[in-house]
């Protein structure tokens, strides 16, 4: 069996550089690099079974490489089979992953949740008189119905705060931060989970910023800050690879070779979109949908041409990579 | 001081942060994570729903039993 490599992310770098044995089952992490970009790797046996609880090796080895380098991490357990397919990506991603290396360039992903302190409770109780007779009587009663209505009450009086809290929590940490991103919350008090992309140089003050909404909402929110972190969610990029039917049948759509330009492409889509619109065929039921097809096509292969020489065929296809922003 | 060192988080919040997020690669087979249905379990997203209505009930009746001196029962 061969070996494998490991993915940690992505540098800009000249040379093979080694990180030491800071990798997945205590392996060297180093570069490959193809013209200034680096993939940060370790090998790995093909055999090798990653639990998941080498996540955190993965994190850790990231934030150690986050000390000296900017690097656009990898998501967890992606194994390449070679040395080669490493090399076509950091070939054919090369434009993207140096923009991206721009974009975060000296930065920081921060994670701050917020959630309901109880002691807001007491708050609510003092502010509503008819939350405090409901909740006497609903102490009193086996109904349901008596609970859940004072449950809904409580839960509005909280969502009015929130929306306050949040929106001057919101102006605070946005003017120390040059993105924002909303993760999934997953429990019933938090009323925030979100992650910054905060320069270095206002790390601190993020930091003191936070400590002080802290104390302006002493007994109403609970606040963690997690830092620092690789800027995950700021980097969301999809590597796949073409899908070869697709592009055939587009081709075939589009009536066109094997080998086309991108004049070829627009001219054939000119004269087939004018031949079938809709607008001239007012009879024809499959009229709108043809057109559709065409404009489809069209799209799809504009895609797919953007970036490379226009070879349909079907081997030259498989080669190429979707390299985008990840969508959804 | 509310900072904390991801050091900390527990495997369940690191698996959050990392699965599905940075550069994600189709061509070629994640590792099998086994186990990962139960780390990630809590991590239904959460809708409002009687259940939290009851949660805030029980809890802001806790609460003011705690305000006027009478032990929960």
């Amino acid at each position: 069996m061969g070996t494998g490599r490991y993915l940690y992310g992505i540098i800009e770098t000249e040379k093979r550089e080694s990180f030491g044995n800071i990798g997945v089952g205590n392996s060297e992490v180093y570069t490959l690099q193809h013209e200034g970009i680096g993939a940060v790797v370790s090998d790995i046996p093909a055999n090798y079974k990653v639990e998941v609880e080498e996540a955190v090796t993965h994190e850790k080895t990231l934030r150690k490489i986050m000390e000296t380098n900017t690097i656009i991490p990898m998501g967890f357990g992606v194994i390449a089979k070679n040395e080669a397919e490493i090399k076509n990506i950091l070939k054919q991603g090369r434009m993207k992953f140096k923009n991206t290396l721009e974009k975060i360039s000296n930065k920081l992903q921060i994670n701050v949740k917020i959630s309901w302190d109880k002691r807001i409770l007491a708050d609510i109780l003092g502010e509503y008189e008819e939350i405090r007779t409901l909740a006497t009587e609903a102490k009193k009663t086996a109904d349901q119905s008596l609970k859940i209505e004072l449950g809904r009450k409580v839960k509005s009086a909280l969502d009015e705060r929130k929306n306050e809290y949040l929106k001057n929590i919101h102006s605070v940490l946005g003017d120390l931060s040059s993105g924002f991103k909303e993760n999934k919350i997953t429990n019933q008090d938090t009323i925030m989970n979100a992650s910054f992309l905060v320069d270095k140089e206002q790390e601190q003050k993020f930091y003191d910023k936070t400590d002080e909404l802290e104390k302006e909402y002493d007994k109403k929110l609970m606040i963690l800050v997690v830092s620092p972190l690789p800027p995950y969610n700021f980097t969301e990029i999809e590597i796949k690879k073409m899908d070869s039917k697709t592009i055939d049948d587009a081709r075939k759509t589009l009536e066109l070779g094997q080998e086309v330009s991108m004049s070829e492409i627009n001219s054939a889509y000119d004269h087939l979109a004018r031949k079938h619109h809709p607008d001239l065929h007012p009879d024809d039921p499959f009229a709108e949908e043809k057109f559709k097809k065409i404009k489809n096509a069209h799209e799809v292969l504009t895609k797919y041409c953007e970036h490379y020489l226009c070879s349909l065929e079907k081997s030259k296809v498989e080669e190429t990579l979707l390299i985008q922003e990840k969508t959804g | 001081m509310v900072t904390q060192s991801p050091d900390v988080s527990s495997l369940a919040e690191v698996l959050d942060r990392i699965l599905d997020k940075g550069i994600v690669v189709d061509l070629w087979a994640r590792v099998s994570l086994v186990g990962i249905e139960l780390l990630t379990i809590e991590a239904r997203v959460v809708v409002a729903s009687v259940d939290t209505f009851l949660h805030y009930a029980e809890e802001i009746t806790k609460i003011e039993q705690a305000a006027i001196g009478v032990p929960a029962a």
